[in-house]
């Protein structure tokens, strides 16, 4: 009883430990660790940290000190406006009287066959072949109509000049006389001339003219004759039906008012230009073009097909002069037809038309241009008024322009030239020593020219202070002296690649005091004065516009420096994101510096708004590498160590680092192979899973 | 196919004639280590934090070897008796299994970190993680005559999932402060095909071999047995991934300290320029883990007690290699299986409607004695439950593994 009661005790223990045992669910299993990684690393040299200033760049000298250098051009002058040219020629028209029309020959004949058939019994008496005595035959003709037909011409013309030439030639063999005859406009029955020949012997002919003036013609004339008196004849003559008199009509030098006619294709106008440019003083010969245009602008009242044959000899590329040759439409509502073309890369000779009588000139272009009407083979009806007009625009920005550049001023500013080199300094001085600032003038014009300053101020806009040199490397005051640049010389007239040797002077000026102000902006005006004294050389001038007269400012300063307590702050936006189950316990910063400066650096850390989160490294001081004889020979490392470090929400990091040389009295120098080492390290404290 | 071979087998084998069948099914977890105790397991398993105190415990033993073993199985086996001796066992397994070593230093940067470790090299040699998942079908015929028996077993093998890390090399030094990292490893990984993680996924086939004996003399039985001596063949879908690296991290360099951003911590800026890693597909071969023993057993006077049995197991697992069977390669199995001969005794107390089971060893993937205990209820369907490690129910501190299992048992 006992062994069974202790036998079920046992299995109901063995059954509780075995639930007991299974009472939990399996769980992912955790623990934190702590972690050590370096995080960034970076080796600064100088010229990283000379930052965000592109007018300024490192240079070192031999002995590897090294000096910050600013370069920058005092100004950008567009030096294509001293010599561009644009001009609008004046237009001119060529109207329709000046047109052409060919001269007209119409002729009639009447044989002798018709004339004796007009006699009774003419056939009879006067056979063909026979011989006979022609008695006086009064009103052989009277009265008589025949039309002329000049519909292969025009339908109507009104002139304003123009003759009408009548001729009758007498192939009978015997004498006439009393000739009467006039012509009139079929249409309206106007008579447009009368015309009256006493005797006209046998074998000869006579003719008379009317001018035309102010009359109107029609294709259709009628001329009647309306008198013929046969003379009789001396004895037998050979009755030839064949024989016959012949009336001509001639229309000659016809100026038209108004016509309706088949107009022939025709020069209308022949405009041979000289055309001269307004430069100035100056005296150019010869362009080459960088942009250049030319734009024809037409308008054509004509209708018919108007056609511009356009050359200008002076505008040649690769030898070969300009020409060109198009159709003008007629106008509609009297808008002009624009022709333009493009001229880059073209060279203008200015030297007028070539053998021109009185020799070479100047600053003129020599063009043609020739005007055309083209018949399209239909009637169309012109009027006096109805013209051809044109005008001319030239427009060209020159690439190079050779001849005399004339005189000339160009004022320079005011104009300001901003520096951020020293904005991250905010607090404390610096001694700068042997700093030199100088302007550098380097004239590729083949003309003399002139400075003067008339403006030149160091300005720190912190601090309120300003601060100009006063004499140049002579002694001269700075201000308002004359600084004279010598031509430059053409080696090599390539227009794509001149070789030139300019002309180069440079004005020194002692800037250590301008540069203790620590100056974040430069104001100068100036003054540049082309060909003071006029043509003075034999040699013609030139201008490239890529190669122009420039100027620039150049500071040196060497860092050979005396940095008292001098604070710079810049501030750096950060994009980083923190893992937040991530707790970085502690930060250390390794610093091996290697610059010959003491250094008191903290990093401010601020959010989105701008409110400090942390400030990290504070009051640590790195210590300047170690100095023997001014020049750093090992670097110091010092160790920076930071604790509960929040980095969420970091949006900007403060820079804010104090310099302090060793000795305040004493310069150090900084060399190209200084640098500073940065190693940052973290300890994180992370739960695995 | 092969699966079809044996159910058509076993489908015969029905037909025979038979006498009395029976059917078992087994559910087993086991959680063994060499050097963890039942404290850290406990958390590890069941309360999910590790403190600082517990971390110390386990390094503190501060050995070159940490074994990891841990198996989940559940299986179902058919007997049936045959004419003439002869019986056939069917059986249906789902085997997962995980077995690390490691040393002490790989132990501490994972459980501390690196930060107590500045200025100190922390070497992690000789690593190695194996994890396996397969389905196992077994056929076992059994010959059974007076004083003796024998069996033969043919398994076919499903594989599911595997994964080898073999990392013979590794160290880390972190110098003061973290100034840098001094990393130097390699790492040889065969992991199957990763795009799909289903349970059942077929990405690989093998097969096992069983064979047992057993005598009776002088009122003793004596069983030797080679269990699930096999390997599977996995597909060509698996990688093999392999990194030899050695390099010194000291931040990321920046150039302009003025323009800090996430881009720059770009982790491919940091990998990208030092690991030398070749990857590519292919087929490779794992072994399974297969149990080598022998035990003997004799009938205890008492009828309050079953059989008494002594026994040794030992395990037989290579890592993946090529190399054609050799003593070497025996050698090579037993030490890579992280298993030490495992020795125990067993016996079985009776009362009237169930048994207490048990069992003392020594061995195997701990270091300490294991204490085995069982009862089994016997009704129409006899009920089974145990654990492994009796000792972690009393003294976790002592113990080094946790394992439960039950067994239902029917014969039809």
């Amino acid at each position: 009883m006992f062994k069974r009661q202790a036998h079920n005790i046992l299995a109901l223990l063995f059954i509780i430990l075995f639930v007991n045992s299974c009472k939990h669910e399996l769980e992912t299993p955790t623990w934190n660790v702590d972690l050590i990684t370096p995080l960034i690393n970076t080796e600064i040299n100088i010229d990283e940290i000379i930052v965000d200033d592109s007018l300024f760049n490192i240079q070192s000298d031999d002995t590897g000190l090294v000096s910050l250098f600013f370069n920058n051009n005092l100004s950008d002058i567009n030096y294509d406006s001293l010599i561009n040219i644009d001009k609008q020629v004046p237009g001119k028209t060529s109207r329709l009287d000046s047109i052409k029309f060919d001269n007209i020959n119409i002729s009639d004949t009447t044989t002798m066959g018709q004339l004796i058939s007009t006699i009774p019994l003419g056939g009879f008496l006067f056979p063909n072949g026979s011989s006979a005595a022609i008695p006086f035959i009064p009103n052989v003709i009277s009265s008589d109509t025949f039309n002329v037909n000049a519909s292969d011409y025009f339908e109507t013309m009104t002139l304003i000049d123009g003759y009408l030439f009548f001729e009758i030639q007498n192939n009978l063999p015997v004498d006439i006389s009393n000739i009467s005859c006039s012509l009139m406009n079929s249409t309206n029955q106007n008579i447009i001339a009368s015309f009256y020949f006493p005797l006209i012997t046998s074998g000869t002919s006579d003719k008379d003219s009317i001018s035309l003036a102010g009359l109107t013609i029609d294709k259709n004339i009628e001329a009647i004759i309306n008198n013929v008196d046969v003379n009789a004849s001396n004895g037998n003559v050979i009755i030839n039906y064949s024989d016959a008199l012949i009336a001509k009509i001639k229309l000659k030098s016809l100026r038209i008012n108004e016509a309706t006619a088949y107009f022939p294709e025709q020069e209308l106008s022949k405009t041979l230009t000289e055309t001269s440019f307004d430069l100035g003083d100056a005296q150019i010969t010869e362009i080459g073009i960088k942009t250049g245009i030319i734009k024809i602008h037409l308008v054509s009242t004509i209708p018919d097909t108007g056609r511009i044959i356009y050359n200008i000899p002076s505008l040649t590329k690769n030898g070969i002069a300009f020409s060109t040759e198009k159709i003008v439409p007629t106008t509609i509502n009297g808008e002009a037809t624009i022709y333009t073309f493009d001229f880059k890369d073209y060279i203008l000779n200015l030297k007028g038309k070539n053998g021109r009588i009185g020799g070479d000139t100047i600053n003129t272009i020599y063009s043609e241009l020739f005007t055309y009407i083209d018949s399209t083979g239909e009637l169309i009806t012109l009027n006096q008024e109805d013209s051809f007009y044109y005008h001319t625009e030239f427009i060209f920005s020159p690439k190079y322009a050779l001849g005399y550049l004339g005189s000339d001023t160009i004022e320079i500013g005011p104009e300001e030239i901003e520096t951020t080199v020293f904005n991250n300094i905010v607090d404390g001085e610096i001694n700068l020593n042997n700093t030199t600032l100088s302007i550098e003038i380097d004239n590729y014009f083949g003309a003399e020219a002139n400075l003067v300053f008339s403006q030149f101020d160091a300005i720190n806009s912190r601090t309120g202070i300003t601060s100009a040199p006063t004499v140049d490397q002579n002694g001269n005051t700075f201000i308002g002296n004359t600084y004279n640049v010598n031509r430059a010389f053409l080696l090599n007239n390539n227009p794509e690649a001149p070789n030139i040797l300019p002309s180069s002077s440079s004005i020194i000026l002692d800037a250590d005091q301008t540069l203790n102000i620590l100056p974040n902006k430069i104001n100068t005006s100036f003054s540049i004065y082309i060909n003071p004294q006029g043509q003075t050389s034999f040699a013609p001038d030139f201008l490239f516009t890529d190669f122009p007269l420039e100027a620039s400012i150049q500071l040196k300063i060497p860092l050979n420096l005396i940095a008292n307590n001098l604070q710079l702050i810049d501030t750096a936006d950060l994009d980083i994101s923190i893992n937040d189950e991530i707790e970085i316990e502690k930060l250390y910063l390794k610093v091996e510096n290697g610059f010959p400066i003491n250094c008191d650096i903290k990093l401010i850390l601020l959010d989105n708004n701008q409110n400090i989160i942390d400030t990290l490294f504070n009051n640590n001081q790195i210590n300047s590498g170690i100095l023997q004889n001014n020049i750093v020979i090992e670097k110091s490392i010092n160790l920076l160590e930071t604790d509960n470090v929040n980095l969420k929400d970091i949006k900007q990091i403060i820079f804010d680092a104090t310099f302090l040389t060793n000795d305040l009295n004493e310069y150090v120098s900084i060399y190209n192979d200084y640098s500073i080492d940065f190693l940052l390290s973290a300890k994180f404290s992370t739960q695995i899973n | 196919m092969k699966i079809q071979i044996f159910l058509i087998i076993n489908f015969i084998s029905l037909l025979l004639y038979s006498q009395e069948r029976s059917i078992y099914l087994n559910s087993d977890i086991n959680f063994e280590t060499n050097t963890i105790n039942g404290s850290f397991i406990n958390e590890l398993l069941f309360n999910g934090y590790i403190n600082n105190t517990m971390k110390d415990n386990v390094l503190s033993i501060n050995t070159d070897k940490h074994i990891v073993n841990f198996t989940f199985n559940n299986s179902i086996k058919y007997t049936e008796p045959l004419d003439k001796g002869f019986s056939l066992n069917f059986s249906i397994s789902d085997i997962n299994n995980l077995n690390a070593t490691f040393n002490n230093d790989l132990l501490r940067l994972i459980l501390k970190g690196n930060y107590e470790s500045q200025n100190e090299l922390l070497e992690f040699n000789q690593t190695r993680l194996r994890a396996n998942r397969y389905q196992q079908l077994k056929l076992f015929l059994d010959y059974k005559k007076k004083n003796s028996n024998i069996g033969i077993g043919l398994s076919y093998i499903q594989g599911n999932h595997h994964l080898t890390l073999i990392s013979n090399r590794g160290s880390l030094f972190t110098s003061y402060l973290g100034e840098s990292l001094d990393l130097d490893y390699d790492i040889n990984t065969y992991i199957t095909d990763t795009s799909s993680f289903s349970p059942f996924n077929n990405n690989g086939n093998g097969m096992a071999l069983d064979l047992a004996a057993s005598i009776s003399m002088f009122n003793h039985k004596l069983d030797i047995y080679l269990i699930d001596l096999g390997f599977i063949l996995w597909n060509n879908k698996s990688s093999n991934i392999y990194v030899d690296s050695s390099f010194t991290f000291n931040g990321i360099e920046i150039d302009n300290v003025f323009e800090f951003n996430d881009s720059i911590l770009d982790a491919s800026n940091i990998i990208d320029d030092y690991d030398n890693l070749t990857n590519k597909n292919k087929r490779f071969k794992s072994y399974l883990s297969s149990n080598i023993g022998v035990r003997i057993s004799k009938k205890v006077k008492n009828d309050r007690f079953g059989m008494i049995t002594y026994g040794v197991n030992t395990k037989w697992q290579p890592y993946l290699d090529d190399k054609k069977l050799s003593f070497k390669k025996i050698k090579q199995g037993f030490v890579e299986s992280n298993y030490k001969p495992f020795y125990y005794v067993e016996t079985e107390i009776i009362t009237k409607k169930y048994s207490l089971l048990p069992k003392i060893a020594y061995g195997g993937y701990t270091n300490n004695l294991n204490l085995d205990l069982g009862i089994k209820f016997r009704r129409k369907i006899s009920v089974i439950l145990g654990t492994h490690h009796l000792e972690y129910l009393f003294t976790k501190e002592n113990s080094r593994g946790f394992g439960l299992y039950i067994k239902l048992f029917k014969s039809i």
